[in-house]
């Protein structure tokens, strides 16, 4: 996917009145996306520090805290895309009618291992979040929606974002990848250690952020 | 999905019987079978004779309701393979109701009588993504560990003929490659889907609508037939590469896209319908909720692989003619029926 200049839109409407575009497996639409990200890049101002542990390829899952609202998976997106020119797969859609879809458009994912596992084959990345209502703090996580990067030998990364949609200003810091788990075996337990860790990983990343 | 090692007949060599041979797919896949230098024999039946010229393949026309003549015929011919295609999709050769009829008859005798010849060793079945179903939060991109959950009656109709199929090939030892296929197209293939998005004026789902894959006919003939080669064991989800929207395909063909939502979707299927195109149930459930899956499995056997994705099938559904369709009004009684 390539940035889009708003004053490409022409020409893109003028393809896509050819069906000359591409929706992929999971609903994404190439320039659903670069449409909102030539709309959003001017009022999200994203910091990104720790670019270098987002990988170039491939896929992996980036564990992050979040209230409630959308704007650290948004924050989260416009950062990696910034940072690498990669699409991220923010895991949240739901299966209501008209919501689900629109949302699927813009490359968000249901929060289903099955689906998680797909996207990660497809050598993607996935955001899923660590939600919780308490500030700078690093809510819960199934461990179902990390099992997959365990049964893939993928990359499991914490990320810590802070700001607000008020300011419209936000802070992403990338951490390093998890350690892979102690046991080799890709068991419940497995990765239950691994969801763990990365609640962990993303609170010693908030920590750092803010000490007490 | 495993592949086995290669066992023939005492003979020696492969004598294969492919159900629904009078198709465009089954005749595809017999005109491939019959190349085969392992193939000792080939036979078939279906309802209508093959759509090919055939020179190999011992061909009985049959409707797969009649029990004894169907048994008579694969009794007769000892199979040691049985490819079975007479899957017949609603609204494409037959109206719902027969179409269900002849599926659900058609598996239970074709196997059943295949499974009391001796030497059946492989049984390779033609099934579709239409088995996963499209229930709220059911998987968007199943693969094939997620349990079948057909929500259509062409979905239930495949996943009864995937367990029967499944059953005989336990019961008597033999391999049962089970191939999911994405909506099949082609240029002679009967296709509620290519005709519906071929309307001048398409309704489509309101904005916006849902991905699906397709699969190039010609592309499930080389599958199955590679699958009765390399006698694979378990399910298989075989589609094109990538997906496209229904929305999307009507723009391919220069068409007009009419977005429809919510109640106002059974006014534009009996208005479909008057056109000639009906819209049945699993048509309705993948223009509104999509159809695609994990294709993870099939990217490792080059074999099977198709060489068209799903965005050249869809291109090249607007160059196609028109598919031949059943004629309206045919007379679709049984043999038993009609003297009776």
């Amino acid at each position: 996917m390539n940035d889009l200049n708003l004053r490409d839109l022409p020409g893109v409407m003028a393809r896509r009145r050819n069906g000359d575009y591409e929706v992929d497996l999971w609903g994404a639409d190439a320039d659903w996306v670069d449409l909102f990200g030539a709309v959003s890049f001017p009022f999200v101002r994203v910091r990104i520090d720790g670019a270098s542990n987002l990988p170039a390829s491939g896929g992996a899952i980036l564990v992050a805290n979040r209230r409630l609202g959308v704007g650290e998976p948004v924050a989260i997106s416009v950062a990696v895309r910034k940072a690498t020119g990669r699409l991220i797969r923010p895991v949240g859609a739901t299966d209501l009618s008209y919501v689900g879809p629109i949302l699927r458009r813009f490359g968000m994912i249901r929060s289903s291992p099955v689906e998680v596992r797909s996207v990660l084959a497809a050598g993607e990345m996935v955001a899923v979040s660590l939600t919780s209502e308490r500030k700078r703090r690093a809510g819960t996580i199934s461990s179902d929606l990390l099992a997959p990067a365990l049964d893939l030998g993928l990359p499991v990364i914490p990320v810590a974002v802070v700001g607000g949609e008020v300011t419209g200003s936000w802070r992403v810091y990338i951490g390093g990848p998890l350690p892979a788990p102690s046991t080799v075996r890709r068991t419940p337990l497995a990765a239950a250690e691994l969801a763990d860790r990365a609640r962990a990983g993303v609170q010693m990343l908030l920590d750092d952020l803010f000490p007490v | 999905m495993r592949a086995s090692s290669q066992s023939h007949s005492p003979t020696g060599g492969l004598r294969v019987f492919i159900t629904g041979v009078g198709g465009a797919l089954g005749s595809r896949v017999a005109e491939l079978v019959e190349s085969l230098r392992e193939v000792e024999a080939v036979g078939g039946l279906d309802v209508v004779a093959p759509r090919r010229e055939l020179t190999r393949t011992e061909v009985s026309v049959i409707d797969p309701r009649e029990r004894r003549l169907v048994t008579h015929a694969i009794r007769r011919f000892e199979p040691t393979a049985v490819i079975h295609l007479g899957i017949y999709e609603p609204n494409a050769r037959a109206t719902p109701r027969v179409a269900e009829e002849r599926t659900a008859s058609g598996t239970t005798t074709a196997l059943g009588a295949a499974a009391e010849c001796e030497g059946l060793d492989r049984i390779v079945v033609r099934s579709g993504l239409e088995v996963y179903g499209r229930r709220n939060g059911s998987p968007q991109v199943p693969d094939e560990t997620v349990a079948p959950d057909p929500t259509t009656a062409f979905g239930r109709s495949l996943l009864r003929s995937e367990q029967v199929s499944q059953a005989t090939a336990e019961i008597v030892g033999a391999t049962c490659s089970v191939l999911r296929f994405a909506t099949i197209v082609g240029p002679d293939f009967p296709s509620p889907l290519a005709k519906y998005l071929r309307l001048p004026l398409v309704p489509v789902n309101g904005i916006p609508d849902a991905p699906f894959s397709l699969l190039h006919a010609d592309d499930a003939a080389r599958a199955i037939v590679a699958a009765l080669r390399l006698k694979l064991d378990g399910p298989l989800n075989v589609a094109g590469a990538g997906a496209v929207t229904a929305f999307q395909t009507v723009l391919m063909g220069k068409h007009t896209p009419l977005p429809v939502v919510g109640p106002w979707w059974a006014l534009a299927r009996a208005i479909s319908n008057r056109l000639g195109s009906p819209v049945p149930d699993h048509l309705l459930e993948l223009l509104q909720r999509g159809r695609v899956a994990d294709l993870s499995r099939l990217e490792v056997m080059e074999d099977l692989l198709p060489e068209h994705n799903t965005v050249a099938c869809a291109r090249a559904l607007h160059e196609w003619n028109e598919p031949v369709t059943p004629s309206r009004g045919s007379d679709e009684r049984t043999f038993s029926e009609r003297v009776a």
